[in-house]
């Protein structure tokens, strides 16, 4: 009997990967045909990033740094999106930017999907502006306080960035209602703390992935003023702005649908810490019993 | 010579960056020259910075070109993936150098919708990315499966936060707690969770910043001072 | 000399200059022959054993300096790591990998492992493809790196700088083939993944103390001396912080209040 158990528990503490990795693959994609998903509502974490857009004046324009690749994206672009839609409905020019060398991909991606598809009478210049990536990190941004136009004189499309309607006011970053990094390491929203928020008197948010989330939240509440992290924070987002405006409820809601896979995802991996501990717990009792 | 050269532009570089991150910006050309001065090199050794990187991205390129030239050269065991690795480089550079499929000239933007390279990110590189990274899915499954075991206290305290986070960030954790009655909200597990992140994870984070952050002072006092030993000198290490 | 001065940057610099005051008198001290004594690091001690093992295999070792550039002090910290591991596998007559995803990494690195090659006695076992440049792209980099490791199957793995998401597909990935893994981290939301996949692992600012732990000159250990010095003021500043902001909310007595007002003036972010 005691080896029975002996033999069950070595089982259950040293599975072989691959079982782990069928499962979670077998799960992920059973909820990803099924498409189960609840809508979330903001914690105070993500709450007052809505907030701000929602208080700042009228014509504000915000600064969207999306500082991430393709690898990231699944978790960073909704929250890109929901910003998108919010910033736009709300009547605040945005101005994109990148810190990664991919950001120009991943600006057009927002532009196509969500400007030229929902806001077809949004016009390029004047309801928002891509400027695109620069090389130098921290650098950059320590050059753009004072001036845009520093590192950026024109706009991916060659515009002068005088000419552009949707800067107007706007000589440095301070010159924001708002800036957002979504973020997905280094250089990220960490840099935007440190040359941007820290030293200019303008409200900074961010996005980052699940997995860097822990390093962000010493900075909140003091020199972030709000933090979505991974796919949950984009929902909650994705929450806040469906019950702000119901009118939108039906439009791109990609992290809301994304969580229900997510949430099975972190159902398996429970289920096989559980496992690995059962099997601890059935040697330590087996132990116990050995005359 | 050849190494005090670059240890005397270094200290200066450094020195000159870190006074001019503290020194304001000046309004108008009646500033003070240093200040002006100062200013002036924290504007712009960024954009030399953006030229110098440029250089180095050159270096990398032609040492990828020559490792595997070399190795098809050789007929390594390898040397099909080389192959592979060296036309897919050429076909990237060529594309985006010749701005094919996108508005030419200097200004065009490489990226911009429609352009070939805009085609390879969206068919080969977004996929690619996409792939690899999803396979951390699969490998936190498999590392938390072996590490969160509750072998002693501390490790049944972290396996015991691990469930709360994991299941605090998913709707159905939410659901799980729901009953626990509006009082004793606090016991729900997504606020047990954003508890974790906030207070225990941020005083654990802060303590490691602190270390790091003096980790990293300490190393740059020493390079600006010229004690942090070159690497790459010879010797015993003494 | 208030113009010249960035506004709310007064604090920083006085905390700052404290802190290299520190650090610089340390090193000085230790320069002059003041003794410093440094605990043994595990994951260091390991090495010898772990190089020995490998070579005694006939597999070999792989170095990681992380996925940033020399501007990132990680990278600094893990290539004067890499010297003397270099001469650790020369030494025992092993062939020590090195990839790269930056080409100024590369660079250092190749000149590091061929000079310690060289005072090791072993310059003909050398050879500079051993440091190759990969791609600056992480995650290209990782496939790249993680496919070496699975033909290749190294017997050491050591995973030392800044790592972002790959630290967890490089690390699964030398734990995979069975080889031992050391690795050191200054990135503090990566340390869970490296503990839960290396056998051994430098947390947060132990990377920084590896080198002086290896090598040991004054003006490292001088340096770590100072470290810990700014570690007890900074201790010593949350604790009596803490005390006075309670005291002076609690009594609302003034000077109570106006040594919170000065500490919370001092310690603010931003």
């Amino acid at each position: 009997m005691i080896h029975r158990y002996d033999r069950l528990a070595s089982r259950l503490e040293s599975l072989d990967r691959r079982w782990i990795f069928l499962v979670l693959a077998a799960v992920v994609v059973v909820s990803l045909l099924t498409g189960v998903s609840t809508p979330d509502r903001a914690t105070s974490v993500v709450q007052p990033i809505y907030d701000r857009i929602e208080n700042l004046p009228a014509g504000a324009p915000i600064l969207l740094s999306l500082d991430y690749s393709p690898s990231s994206a699944p978790e960073l672009e909704p929250m890109a999106d929901a910003l998108t839609q919010h910033a736009l409905l709300t009547g605040h020019p945005i101005c994109y930017m990148s810190l990664y060398p991919t950001g120009n991909n991943m600006i057009s991606r927002v532009e196509e999907r969500v400007i030229a598809r929902e806001f077809p009478q949004a016009a390029p210049g004047r309801d928002w502006v891509s400027l695109g990536f620069q090389v130098g990190g921290e650098m950059l941004i320590n050059s753009l306080r004072d001036s845009l136009t520093a590192r950026y004189p024109t706009d991916v499309a060659g515009r002068p960035l005088r000419q552009i309607a949707a800067l107007r006011g706007v000589r440095g970053l301070a010159d924001f209602g708002l800036i957002v990094s979504l973020s997905a390491g280094q250089p990220g929203l960490k840099e935007w703390i440190l040359y941007a928020g820290d030293v200019l008197d303008v409200p900074l948010a961010g996005g980052c992935t699940g997995v860097g989330a822990p390093q962000f939240f010493p900075y909140y509440p003091l020199q972030i003023l709000g933090l979505m992290s991974a796919l949950k924070g984009a929902a909650e987002y994705e929450g806040a702005l469906a019950r702000g405006h119901p009118e939108f409820v039906a439009a791109n809601q990609q992290a809301t649908r994304g969580m229900g896979p997510q949430s099975a995802a972190h159902l398996v991996i429970v289920a096989f810490i559980l496992l690995g501990n059962a099997g601890l717990l059935l040697r330590r009792l087996a132990r116990r019993r050995t005359p | 010579m050849k190494q005090r050269v670059p240890q005397i532009i270094l200290s200066v570089t450094a020195v000159l960056l870190i006074i001019s991150a503290f020194i304001a910006r000046p309004e108008d050309g009646n500033a003070p020259y240093v200040q002006r001065m100062l200013a002036f090199a924290d504007q712009e050794f960024a954009t030399w910075f953006s030229i110098l990187t440029v250089f180095a991205f050159l270096l990398g390129g032609l040492n990828l070109v020559a490792t595997h030239l070399v190795k098809i050269r050789d007929r390594g065991p390898d040397r099909y993936y080389s192959l592979v690795t060296l036309v897919s480089f050429v076909i990237v550079l060529v594309v985006g150098m010749a701005k094919l499929g996108g508005p030419p000239g200097l200004q065009g933007d490489v990226t911009a919708p429609g352009s070939w390279l805009s085609t390879v990110f969206d068919a080969v590189l977004s996929p690619l990315h996409a792939t690899l990274y999803s396979l951390l899915a699969f490998y936190i499954a498999s590392a938390s499966y072996r590490a969160f075991r509750a072998r002693s206290l501390e490790s049944t305290l972290l396996l015991a936060s691990a469930l709360v986070v994991l299941l605090g960030r998913i709707p159905a954790g939410r659901y799980l707690t729901a009953w626990i009655p509006e009082p004793v909200a606090f016991l729900r597990v997504e606020e047990l969770s954003l508890w974790i992140l906030r207070v225990p994870n941020t005083a654990g984070q802060r303590a490691l910043m602190i270390g790091i952050a003096l980790g990293v002072i300490a190393l740059a006092v020493r390079m600006i001072a010229g004690l942090e030993k070159d690497p790459r000198s010879g010797g015993d290490g003494s | 000399m208030s113009g010249w001065l960035a506004p709310g940057t007064w604090n920083v610099a006085l905390v700052g200059a404290f802190v290299c005051a520190l650090i610089g008198f340390s090193v000085l001290r230790a320069r002059r022959g003041a003794t410093v004594s440094v605990r043994a690091l595990p994951p260091l001690l390991a090495l010898d054993r772990a190089v020995a093992d490998a070579v005694a295999a006939g597999r070999p070792v792989y170095f990681v300096a992380g996925s940033q550039d020399l501007d990132n002090m990680q990278t600094v910290a893990a290539l004067a790591v890499l010297r003397p591991l270099a001469r650790k596998v020369a030494e025992a007559g092993g062939r020590l990998f090195v990839p790269t995803n930056r080409s100024l990494v590369m660079d250092n690195a190749r000149e590091i492992c061929r000079l310690a090659y060289a005072d090791a006695g072993r310059a003909d076992l050398w050879r500079d493809d051993w440091v190759a440049y990969i791609s600056d792209d992480h995650l290209g980099f990782v496939a790249r790196v993680d496919g070496l490791i699975a033909r290749e199957r190294p017997g050491l793995c050591v995973l030392m700088g800044f790592f972002a998401s790959e630290s967890l597909l490089l690390a699964e990935g030398g734990h995979q083939v069975g080889a031992v893994q050391i690795a050191g981290t200054a990135s503090a939301v990566q340390l869970p993944f490296l503990v839960a996949s290396c056998d051994h692992v430098l947390l947060g600012e132990e990377l920084f103390a590896a080198a002086a732990s290896l090598e040991g000159d004054a003006a490292r250990l001088g340096s770590l001396r100072g470290q810990d010095l700014c570690k007890l003021a900074a201790a010593v500043c949350l604790v009596a912080g803490s005390l006075v902001v309670t005291v002076a909310d609690v009594t609302g007595a003034a000077p109570w209040t106006f040594l919170r007002d000065a500490f919370l003036n001092v310690f603010r972010a931003g």
